[in-house]
């Protein structure tokens, strides 16, 4: 990559796209606009109508027996209009009066006998006047009645106090400072990621497809430039405009609520100077990952589209799929954690809720920008393949056009070229995006309702058949990219030490010092024990439910495709630290996330040594099967990450003597056939 | 300073838009790729231009290799595709400006070349507009300004005066003989029979992807024993069914 050339199409893609009318609008002159004229405009139309409301006078038409102090309370106000006409239920509903009180004939013996006068209140709750008329009415009933309430005790020489047994004294420590950034943590995120989103979606779609559809991407690839700087330019181009439209909105926003938002902000006991103007500038954190996030993504999408129209048809979904978790900010109880921090948008749009409410967690922060650099750098690689790809540079033959589409782009051609040795990094992290977004919005609902067949449908339906589909439809050779070789009979003895005493080693290591750093709250610990331990289920078909279907499936996703798709690109060491961070992300919880880890290590380890999947699948079977089986033996308490673990020293060491034993057979056999040298 | 293809093909899916396609252009020449549409003369000049990675053969300029030695190659072109390829929200100048810089043309050349282009081609006026405001004709000659901001030694362009006016097409036909009289090597396509006659040196007529004949206007009427180029082309492929 020349950073010359990027500079020499960043300065141009730039000027393009302030020349751009649609871009303008979107980047400058909405957010200019937008907040002050809505905000501005809500302000007075709400500000005229409520002192419009304070004027207006209530009609209340009176029934039964006159009660000279009520009626003077009532009209005190200046706010009620007494009426003697006849009035009733139909005149309410009409809209003739507001309110008809209705009082009873022995008022005066109630009264006086110290008794309960009911008063009958008809109103229309279905109109905003008679409604503020029930309010204006109950409030002066109450009133009186207090009044009532304090003669009578002093009659019967009584004090207040016996009818006030408790009362409260309140004393609010939210700062109105604290306030203020509270209301702001609510309304912020969501503004700035869908603006974010909406700045770089027209630059996204002219600098790619539209460059296609004017005819200028051609001439301009036939220049002596290479083609990963070209699209380094406009990428950052379209994060760039990302950017600026998020801080203009973000500068119009303060703008609006300092000046002209000021009767909102006091609805909400917050004065302009409350806000946190600080705190929302450092909302910029999360705003610039996000943006070369966001732009990374619309750039590889856009640059599908052959033209404007397509790219914006392509591009659209995505504006709506993000709105939602856009909204997560808002939902109470969220927060930013190991495992919404990976997220993509969710993550997004906690970290900017809590940098403005000034209560960040630092380490899921990091993991939120980290794991945005991951996104970034897939969704970037995708969009340099694509982008270098002659296949959507120029439209094919109708025919291979309508045959294959766009999804030719992302999946080499069947029959052009010979079957690929391995899965490239692309297609496995794609896979593995895939693939946890289908278990969160499918299998996690599914296992929900039905744990069993919900655990099934989640390893065989949507692990396993997506990672076959990629091997069929990416034109994979299945051997390469699953690692289905012959291993050497001591790889698969040692796989049988190890996976017979991971269980306990790690699952008891890690889970003593996690009991004592980050215990699993109680709930979760009998939710557990009942889908691992349920007596109701037989054992066979619980070790093929938790056993084996997870040492198949999931070991084709991990030690396969995506072991083999990395393991090219990396050093062994990275490929066996990022394929364990990735098997304890899998598990999606921050209570398994280190010991799911670290056996996703050993796993990743033993696969490479082996150069077989096999050992990893006899491992992986094995482990879960000890558990299950020993904790069906010896009663929950003593196997799972979900009690208080009972640590056995002798059992200990001769876990770790098997394991040490296993690991070194596995070292020593190496692969049976001969070395990959990628390996 | 030659322009070579060798056995240059390109399948698309079932297909072969270009079929085992070799020919030479020497400097100082004008080959025109003359043929229907759909010869696969335009896949031929983008396999040429590095655009398109042939599924076999090679193209060389100047004895380098598009494929491998990519950059270099195509410092060394001068490439016009089928349309004008102009960014209509920038003006003449900075659409050649940009194309200088990417080309490594530093600030001072590229003044005294942009200077240059606009005097050659009769562009001075046009300059500060903005592209999308130019006619077809003045599109075609600022796009030709864009193709030789870096004087290169090698042009190729795609159907230059399709679409054009008489005095349009007359206007690049004097662009493309006044860079042959500077010793550029000119490779054209182009299905316009009686311009290709007048105006190139060799022809090479291409039909479903091959190269039927190579030689001067001349030679190729003379072998087929035809009055015109469109009459020898059309006896050609009559008579290799």
């Amino acid at each position: 990559m020349s950073p010359r050339i990027v500079g020499i199409v960043y300065r141009k893609e730039l000027l393009e796209t302030l020349r751009d009318r649609r871009t303008l609008v979107v980047m400058v002159v909405l957010p200019l606009c937008l907040y002050p004229i809505v905000g501005i405009g809500i302000t007075q139309v709400v500000g005229s109508q409520e002192a419009r409301r304070g004027q207006q006078s209530s009609r209340v038409a009176l029934r039964g027996p006159d009660w000279p102090e009520l009626q003077r309370s009532l009209v005190d106000g200046k706010q009620i209009e007494l009426g003697r006409e006849h009035a009733t239920e139909q005149s309410v509903r009409e809209g003739r009066v507001d309110l008809l009180l209705t009082v009873p004939p022995k008022l005066q013996q109630t009264l006086a006998r110290d008794g309960t006068v009911k008063l009958e209140l008809v109103y229309d709750d279905t109109r905003e006047r008679s409604r503020l008329a029930h309010k204006r009415v109950t409030q002066e009933v109450e009133r009186l009645a207090r009044k009532i309430v304090q003669r009578r005790l002093k009659g019967h020489g009584l004090s207040r106090e016996l009818v006030r047994p408790l009362t409260t004294g309140e004393k609010r420590v939210g700062t109105a400072h604290g306030r203020g950034a509270q209301l702001m943590a609510r309304v912020v995120p969501m503004l700035v990621i869908l603006m974010v989103l909406l700045g770089a979606f027209y630059p996204a779609i002219d600098v790619t497809a539209g460059e296609k559809e004017r005819g200028t991407l051609e001439t301009l690839l036939a220049a002596p430039v290479d083609r990963i700087s070209l699209m380094a330019g406009k990428y950052l181009v379209v994060a760039t405009a990302g950017v600026i439209t998020g801080l203009l909105n973000l500068g119009s926003i303060g703008l609006t609520l300092s000046l002209g938002f000021g009767p909102a902000l006091r609805a909400a006991g917050v004065a302009s100077q409350d806000v946190p103007w600080s705190a929302v500038l450092l909302t910029v954190v999360a705003m610039v990952p996000a943006a070369l996030f966001f732009a990374a993504i619309l750039i590889a999408i856009a640059a599908l589209g052959r033209s404007f129209k397509e790219a914006q048809n392509l591009l659209t979904p995505v504006l709506l799929v993000c709105q939602l978790p856009a909204l997560v900010a808002q939902v109470p109880g969220i927060e930013l954690n190991l495992f919404t921090a990976v997220i993509p948008v969710v993550n997004v749009s906690l970290l900017t809720r809590d940098l403005i409410a000034g209560r960040t967690a630092w380490l899921p922060a990091g993991v939120t920008i980290l794991s945005l650099a991951l996104y970034t750098v897939v969704a970037l690689k995708l969009a340099a393949r694509i982008f270098v790809g002659e296949r959507l540079l120029f439209a094919p033959d109708p025919g291979a056009g309508k045959r294959r589409g766009i999804w030719g782009a992302l999946l080499p051609h069947r029959g052009d070229r010979p079957p690929a040795e391995a899965p490239t990094p692309t297609q496995a992290s794609l896979l593995f995006l895939v693939v946890m977004a289908l278990i969160l919005l499918v299998g996690q609902p599914m296992q929900a309702r039905h744990l069993v067949a919900g655990l099934l449908v989640t390893e065989w339906v949507l692990i396993a058949l997506p990672v076959l589909l990629l091997v069929w439809l990416g034109r994979v050779r299945l051997a390469g990219a699953l690692a289905l070789n012959r291993p050497a009979p001591a790889a698969m003895l040692g796989a049988l030490l190890t996976g017979l005493s991971a269980w306990y080693l790690v699952g008891m290591l890690v889970e003593t010092v996690q009991q004592r750093v980050m215990p699993m709250p109680p709930e979760m610990v009998r939710e557990y024990h009942r889908a691992l331990f349920s007596a109701e289920r037989g054992l066979a078909l619980d070790l093929f439910v938790l056993a084996l279907s997870p040492a198949v499936c999931e070991e084709l996703l991990f030690r396969g495709v995506l072991l083999q798709g990395t393991r090219r690109s990396m050093s062994p060491t990275w490929t066996v630290v990022v394929n364990g961070l990735l098997f304890g992300l899998f598990h999606i919880s921050p209570y398994r996330f280190v010991s799911t880890m670290i056996l996703g290590m050993v796993l990743a380890l033993i696969v490479l040594r082996a150069g077989s999947i096999l050992p990893g699948m006899l491992f992986h079977l094995l482990n879960n099967a000890s558990a299950i089986v020993v904790g069906r033996l010896m009663g929950s308490q003593a196997v799972t990450s979900t009690s208080e673990p009972v640590l056995s020293w002798p059992l200990l060491s001769a876990a770790a003597l098997l394991f040490a034993l296993g690991l070194g057979l596995v070292f020593r056999a190496g692969p049976s056939g001969p070395r990959d040298p990628a390996g | 300073m030659t322009v070579i293809a060798e056995r240059l093909t390109k399948a698309f899916s079932e297909v072969r838009a270009v079929d085992g396609v070799s020919f030479q252009v020497n400097d100082g020449e004008i080959y025109g790729l003359l043929g229907p549409n759909g010869a696969g003369k335009t896949t031929t000049l983008r396999m040429i231009a590095g655009l398109m990675r042939p599924d076999a053969g090679r193209a060389l300029i100047a004895g380098r290799d598009v494929q491998r030695d990519p950059l270099q190659a195509r410092a060394l072109l001068a490439f016009q595709t089928g349309s004008t390829g102009l960014y209509e929200r920038l003006t003449p100048r900075e659409v050649v400006a940009y194309f200088g810089r990417l080309y490594g043309l530093d600030e001072q050349r590229l003044e005294q070349r942009i200077e240059e282009l606009a005097g050659t081609l009769g562009i001075e006026h046009l300059m500060a507009r903005r592209c999308g405001s130019l006619s077809t004709g003045e599109r075609q000659r600022v796009s030709l300004a864009r193709a030789l901001v870096h004087d290169p030694p090698a042009l190729i362009l795609d159907e230059p005066t399709a679409g054009l006016d008489v005095v349009a097409s007359r206007f690049v036909a004097d662009v493309v003989t006044g860079a042959r009289a500077r010793g550029k090597a000119i490779l054209l396509s182009t299905h316009y029979m009686a311009e290709a006659e007048l105006l190139c040196d060799r022809i090479g007529l291409m039909h479903q992807g091959r190269l039927l004949r190579e030689g001067s206007p001349e030679a190729l009427k003379q072998e087929q024993e035809a009055r015109s180029l469109e009459e020898a082309f059309l006896r050609l492929i009559t008579g290799g069914e």
